[in-house]
């Protein structure tokens, strides 16, 4: 006999997954297979998609490559300011991401950064550097918060005994942190990419949004959304959705066979 | 018992958020019921119409105005596919033959109401002494339009340059076609373009107004588009609807459109 809150939050649970999977679905029915075809096809959404993954791929990695030694430090080192770090590094999920984008535009405005980066003929914004820069800040707290739990729950023991057999600080990160931590990174990777490509705002300013040129997915859902071509904005939504499920499918596939490798 | 109460805590949040919504008419969205108009009105017009509509239900209790914000092709296949809404204020009188020859129009309510005037922005002080159309073409400036088919300016900006001649000089300088007009404003403001075209009244008003400066376009070189509003003939209360478009051609409706910018056009 199941008790009464168990019965209360399952059903919750069904009826509100239930209701997203409704809203979801329902993009798939709505444009004709035509639309759907000639838009997918489209000179505007395939630059999109091709511009949207090449972006992100590179933003994820860029992420992933700081995130590590930043969750791990914070994991395993300490150091003055770290919770005041810890907290700047939590900020930018609380904040919608459009604070970030302004914030960007605003420090690589003439006023500050901009014209020393000039000088050295190097332009951010409008550009897809400013595309990647903007999904670089929008993603980094999650992949940091993600790796460093993965951290803490690598026991620092075997880092210890490690080094006792003989290897060094580094040969110890390379040969046993980073292996045991595998399953962790690549979730983050995964949670980084599709942030990345999901990035709206910050990269609608960062970036401008121009036609062809600097057009992500999400962008191109709005903006088509805005001409009235509902064709062309559901199947970028769609793309988007079937590259999430991508993702999380992958996910889940290879947490559940790092598990078992556990056990 | 203490999850038990947030269980509790949590349904009923759910049914008084659930409640609400319905309450505040998302579900059921706008109809044609008594006392109830729907306007598809240009982008644009937003915050006069939202003073507008403001003011007029103000003046007329119990009555309710929908208005539904749009650019042309938004509103154009709205009118379309919902064959629904009682008037249109587009940003363009062009609008108005398309959906006249579509016959969705009541052809002797059209009425003009105000311009709508592309202008030239700078940064303030104008550092990089901008004075006309001409200057935009100059080597090294870095400019920003509006989309040329998303939004009304980047397409009159399109007619501008045409008319100027300086077309193709000045599309080397464009480093953004901004989909929304705001984020013109927003890149001048900050200092990521050298000189944008856009709206007057969105350079006339708001807070942005003291960080740039605005320089006009003479009168045979610009494109200017009218703003214009009718009646459909899928009204279901024209009376009402004739009201508020009296309204808001009437002397105290031009004062609300010029209070946000605009140039009435008697």
């Amino acid at each position: 006999m199941r008790s009464k809150l168990e019965i209360i939050f399952i059903s919750i649970s069904f009826i509100f997954t239930a209701f997203l999977f409704i809203i979801i679905g329902t993009l798939f029915i709505m444009p004709s297979t035509e639309g759907f075809l000639s838009a997918i096809f489209s000179n505007e959404l395939l630059a999109s998609i091709k511009l949207t993954l090449s972006t992100s791929v590179l933003a994820a990695f860029c992420v992933i490559l700081v995130a590590v030694p930043t969750a791990y430090s914070l994991s395993r080192y300490s150091f003055p300011l770290k919770s005041l770090i810890k907290s700047i590094l939590d900020l930018p999920m609380a904040f919608p991401e459009i604070v970030l984008g302004i914030a960007l535009l605003m420090i690589l405005g003439d006023r500050f950064l901009g014209s020393w980066l000039e000088s050295l003929g190097i332009d951010i914004v409008f550009t897809t550097t400013g595309i990647i820069i903007a999904q670089f800040f929008v993603a980094l707290p999650y992949a940091v918060r993600i790796l460093y739990s993965t951290f803490n729950y690598v026991n620092p023991r075997y880092e210890f005994v490690s080094r006792s057999l003989g290897y060094g600080e580094f040969e110890t990160f390379r040969k046993i942190t980073l292996p045991l931590a595998k399953g962790g990174i690549f979730a983050s990777s995964v949670v980084t990419l599709a942030r990345c490509i999901g990035t709206f705002a910050a990269v609608l300013l960062v970036g401008g949004g121009t036609y062809l040129k600097t057009e992500t997915l999400p962008i191109a859902i709005y903006y088509n959304l805005s001409l009235g071509n509902i064709d062309t904005a559901i199947t970028a939504a769609i793309i988007l959705v079937l590259i999430s499920f991508g993702a999380i499918f992958v996910m889940e596939k290879y947490a559940h066979e790092n598990m078992e490798g556990v056990n | 018992m203490e999850s038990k109460n947030i269980a509790i805590i949590a349904i009923v949040a759910i049914i008084i958020i659930v409640a609400g919504l319905y309450a505040s008419g998302i579900f059921t969205g706008g109809n044609s019921a008594e006392g109830n108009l729907t306007v598809l009105a240009g982008a644009g017009t937003i915050l006069a119409m939202d003073d507008l509509k403001a003011s007029f239900e103000e003046k007329n209790p119990g009555t309710t105005i929908n208005i539904q914000y749009g650019n042309s092709g938004e509103l154009f296949s709205t009118l379309n596919t919902q064959k629904s809404a009682d008037m249109v204020i587009p940003g363009d009188l062009t609008f108005m033959e398309k959906a006249e020859s579509k016959g969705y129009l009541e052809n002797d309510t059209i009425k003009p109401i105000v311009y709508h005037i592309p202008v030239i922005a700078v940064q303030k002080g104008n550092p990089k002494n901008i004075t006309s159309l001409k200057d935009l073409g100059n080597p090294g400036l870095k400019i920003g339009l509006g989309d040329t088919n998303g939004t009304a300016v980047g397409k009159q900006s399109i007619k501008i340059l045409n008319k100027t001649g300086n077309l193709n000089a000045v599309k080397n300088n464009v480093v953004v076609y901004a989909p929304t007009v705001n984020q013109l404003m927003t890149y001048i403001t900050s200092g990521q373009v050298d000189a944008v075209i856009l709206m007057e009244e969105i350079a006339t008003t708001g807070k942005g107004q003291d960080k740039i400066e605005v320089i006009k376009i003479p009168e045979d070189q610009n494109a200017i588009a009218t703003i214009g509003v009718s009646l459909t003939v899928f009204t279901q209360n024209k009376n009402l609807a004739t009201q508020f478009e009296d309204y808001i051609t009437s002397p105290e409706g031009l004062e609300i459109w010029k209070k946000h910018g605009f140039k009435p056009v008697q």
